[in-house]
């Protein structure tokens, strides 16, 4: 059975966290840790994923697959045991939706960085764990993501509600 | 001649404000309930603005329980030009709601593509205006409902014709996407003092724009 970690970056890229996670000492934590897969949604980072491919620092024990967009991440997202995403809000919705244990990696580069917002608000609540590039990999050595809180289901019926009221019925 | 001309203009231009501002929305009439004051009857002719990924994802969520089948039918999906993925996710939604096949899918052009030169823009601009009219005033839909993609501008501003000529008083809806906690959208600034509601996903939005709804975790 693979413990697998589940990487996204998004429609756009993010070269930074691509190379930093599948560097030498991320891929060390990730085996002392007990992960077996890494597995990446790299979008356009496609130089920064097989750059790192190129280099053979791989542990045996980890084996790291890739490819740049899918029409649904459900499944990776549903059979990974951690999930490492941008802040994009379609991605952390998705996957607290499917109470996995999250790390968010905000993207200092982007400017008037509003998804910035959605992720430290819900980080402080304790749904998920965020995180800049330059402290991803403490964060994920320190195992801070495994003590989250499930994020509240929704209720449908409020909207329902709302418009019926809107329509007089 | 032309002081007369003027003075029509600056008569007309009096009154349409007048009038605009006899229909925007606000807060207090809504609580004496508008909701009877332009009651219609079910079921509701329903326009549905469909954005990228993540808008159409929450619409999705959003439309879970709200009843197809003898309130809000036809549903017309707004789709851009293009976005195959939001087509397909509303098919498939639509199917597993079981509803029967009351809906239709309408693509409108994009006012502007990626890399665009900007001298046709204009061109494409009113192209997809014209998409817009279409869908709008000859289908004249009871209620609109829009979460904030770009293509919602156009659709809300053209509902206003017939709200302005008295012909028919468009419902708009409008969600704030879960992304916006303690900023509005674009979308969302310009949109706020002319639709009907105005839903917002986090209390920070309730407190600091009055006309903005929080009924709790909704996607």
């Amino acid at each position: 059975m693979d413990k697998t970690v589940f990487v996204t970056v998004g429609s756009t890229g993010f070269d930074q966290v691509i190379s930093l996670l599948t560097s030498s000492p991320s891929l060390q934590i990730l085996k002392s840790l007990g992960y077996t897969k890494l597995n990446i949604q790299y979008g356009k980072s496609r130089e920064s994923y097989n750059e790192a491919m190129k280099v053979s620092n791989i542990p045996n024990e980890i084996q790291i697959i890739g490819y740049d967009y899918k029409t649904s991440l459900d499944q990776d997202m549903s059979e990974s045991d951690l999930i490492i995403s941008h802040a994009g809000s379609g991605s952390i919705l998705e996957s607290l939706r499917l109470n996995k244990p999250l790390i968010v990696v905000i993207n200092e580069n982007l400017m008037n960085n509003h998804q910035a917002e959605l992720a430290v608000e819900l980080g402080n609540k304790g749904y998920l764990v965020y995180s800049s590039t330059s402290n991803l990999l403490e964060i994920l050595k320190s195992k801070a993501y495994e003590n989250l809180i499930s994020f509240p289901e929704p209720d449908a019926t409020i909207f329902a509600n709302i418009l019926n009221e809107e329509m007089g019925v | 001649m032309w002081l007369f001309l003027l003075l029509c203009v600056v008569i007309l231009f009096i009154l349409f404000i007048i009038r605009l501002y006899q229909i925007l929305p606000n807060r207090q009439s809504r609580l004496i309930s508008k909701a009877t004051i332009h009651k219609k009857s079910h079921p509701f002719k329903t326009c549905i603005v469909l954005g990228s990924g993540g808008h159409t994802m929450e619409m999705i969520q959003l439309l879970r329980e709200v009843d197809f089948n003898s309130l809000y039918r036809p549903r017309i999906y707004v789709v851009a030009q293009g976005d195959h993925l939001s087509s397909d996710k509303i098919k498939t939604f639509e199917s597993r709601k079981g509803g029967k096949e009351t809906f239709l899918i309408k693509v409108i052009p994009r006012s502007r593509n990626v890399g665009q030169s900007w001298l046709s823009t204009p061109l494409s601009v009113l192209n997809s205006l014209l998409a817009c009219i279409k869908i709008i005033l000859f289908d004249l839909p009871d209620l609109i409902i829009c979460n904030g993609p770009g293509s919602c501008i156009p659709v809300c501003v053209i509902s206003y014709i017939p709200r302005i000529l008295g012909i028919k008083w468009i419902k708009l809806i409008y969600i704030e996407s879960f992304a916006r906690v303690h900023t509005l959208s674009l979308s969302g600034k310009l949109l706020l003092k002319f639709v009907d509601r105005f839903i917002v996903q986090w209390p920070y939005l309730e407190q600091k724009y009055p006309q903005a709804e929080y009924k709790g975790i909704l996607v």
